[in-house]
């Protein structure tokens, strides 16, 4: 080896430096191999969802919301990573009876089909109700009289529970886009007296963009309850250890509730 | 063989434990923690209904507080321990209940929010019976007196509510059978409960009416604040009755509670 205008000293450094940079690729290489080695160690279980406020929220980041914290904590205690994917409401419980996806959320009693429950508690309750300018609010939707001479309006093809549909004769629909925002407008602006929701939360919670405008009153008893549902393709194996890792975790209204504070 | 003993030994033990669970008793402590829920409920209507009061007694673990002192006051014992399942449900519900009325108890622009103990024992009815699990808890009311139609009673309910409104027992008697439906076992458990003065402010007579309260006599309603006609009901008299209905077998089978 030949070595030009060097000195001993810039040698050793050399020498030092050559060492140093090897011992670093050797580390770096090492931590991507066991890197790799965990990604491909772990395996993933695909979710199908949608936006759901204010449970699933999709925007133009990750998918966000506490059932994805939820639903998360739930797979990663049970050894399985998340991949979420966002699927049309309405091909959701098909995605799901075709394998597609593993798991989905949220799916309701008459989509079940032969989809496995996560648990026999549903993860939670819709509950449809009116909502009312604040200074309109009607408390008690059981006082019929309060109700059944409003005109109501409600987004096109939202299914209307009997009671409402037989006790007053002005529900009407609205279409179009950005429909929940429609609904406030016409509210906001007297050209309606009430709106007719499937689902309350989403529209009335303290986060909601429409709490200052509007309150909304629930048809109690009308609840329809909401399940975590698993594909029947789904090795049975993996379906155990998902209702063994939903048994150790708080209920989602637990769970709700300690990520509400 | 050892071991063929100490998993016998086990067996025992756990079937033991399993047949030990007093049902009538464990209906009679769900029943208690859903009145004292439904008490604490009447007595925080201010604080429910107040614009800008602290409200963290409402929720969680704070609200389970006060139901406890509720229930030490009426039962001189703490609240029990959510030592079985059923138990546990209740406490959840009561919880989620209250969370579930957030946006309306915060509501600063809603002078009556209109929560008030019908209303809750309604959805924590609902949320406890609706769970999946082998129990089920309602009000019910008095048949051609239901401000609730979802309150009316069933056979057994009102053939009981009958008894009740008739006899001279003051003790408000609970009542407890063991009745058979479709071949199982279920322990029945009644509550009576009767008109007390906070109640009659709106199922009382116009004079009692609290959306009177303030108003010369010449303007008097007779519709209540829930926008009902005051149904002229003096204090003691029957109300209904907390109704709580346990399927033994579907508890004991243990396949109701959670999916294997």
């Amino acid at each position: 080896m030949v070595i030009l205008n060097c000195n001993k000293r810039s040698l050793i450094l050399r020498y030092f430096a050559a060492y140093a940079l090897s011992c670093c690729c050797l580390i770096l290489f090492s931590l991507k191999i066991f890197a790799e080695g965990s990604d491909t160690g772990r395996k993933t279980i695909t979710i199908g969802t949608y936006g759901y406020q204010p449970h699933i929220k999709v925007g133009a980041g990750p998918l966000q919301g506490r059932g994805i914290n939820y639903l998360s904590k739930l797979l990663e205690s049970a050894g399985y990573e998340p991949i979420y994917q966002v699927v049309p409401r309405k091909r959701l419980a098909q995605y799901l009876a075709n394998g597609k996806v593993d798991m989905a959320f949220p799916i309701y009693e008459k989509e079940l089909g032969n989809s496995k429950q996560l648990s026999v508690r549903p993860l939670l309750f819709e509950t449809p109700g009116l909502c009312f300018r604040k200074e309109n609010f009607i408390p008690f939707l059981s006082v019929i009289d309060r109700w059944k001479k409003l005109d109501i309006i409600y987004a096109g093809g939202t299914e209307i529970i009997p009671f409402l549909a037989k006790n007053n004769t002005s529900l009407k629909p609205v279409f179009g886009a950005s429909i929940q925002d429609r609904l406030i407008k016409m509210l906001a602006s007297k050209r309606a007296d009430a709106a007719y929701v499937a689902n309350v939360l989403p529209m009335y919670n303290i986060n909601s963009r429409f709490y200052k405008t509007i309150a909304c009153s629930n048809f109690y008893g009308h609840s329809s309850p909401v399940y975590i549902a698993m594909s029947d393709q789904l090795d049975s194996s993996v379906i155990r250890s998902l209702r063994k890792s939903y048994k150790k975790l708080p209920h989602y209204a637990e769970f709700e509730i300690e990520n509400s504070k | 063989m050892k071991f063929s003993r100490l998993l016998l030994l086990a067996l025992l033990f756990l079937n033991n434990k399993a047949l030990g669970v007093d049902y009538p008793e464990l209906s009679i402590e769900v029943i208690n923690i859903f009145m004292a829920s439904k008490e604490v409920l009447f007595e925080k209507q201010a604080e429910i209904n107040s614009a800008n009061s602290d409200k963290s007694s409402l929720f969680g673990q704070l609200f389970l507080r006060e139901i406890d002192l509720v229930y030490k006051r009426n039962h001189g014992q703490p609240l029990p321990k959510a030592d079985h399942p059923i138990k546990a449900l209740l406490y959840q519900s009561i919880l989620s209940v209250m969370e579930d009325n957030r946006a309306l108890i915060m509501d600063p622009g809603l002078v009556y929010k209109g929560l008030i103990p019908a209303t809750f024992s309604f959805q924590l009815s609902q949320r406890f019976s609706n769970s999946g699990y082998p129990v089920k808890i309602k009000f019910v009311g008095l048949r051609n007196n239901l401000v609730n139609e979802a309150n009316n009673p069933d056979v057994w309910e009102y053939e009981v509510l009958s008894k009740v409104a008739v006899s001279v027992s003051e003790d408000g008697g609970l009542v407890q059978q063991v009745t058979e439906e479709k071949g199982r076992s279920m322990v029945r458990t009644l509550k009576p409960i009767y008109f007390s003065l906070d109640c009659l402010s709106c199922h009382g007579t116009v004079s009692d009416n609290s959306a009177n309260k303030f108003i010369s006599e010449e303007h008097w309603t007779l519709i209540n604040k829930a926008g009902f006609k005051m149904p002229n009901y003096q204090l003691g008299d029957l109300a209904g009755g907390v109704s709580l209905k346990l399927d033994v077998l579907g508890i004991q089978e243990g396949g109701n509670l959670e999916l294997q």
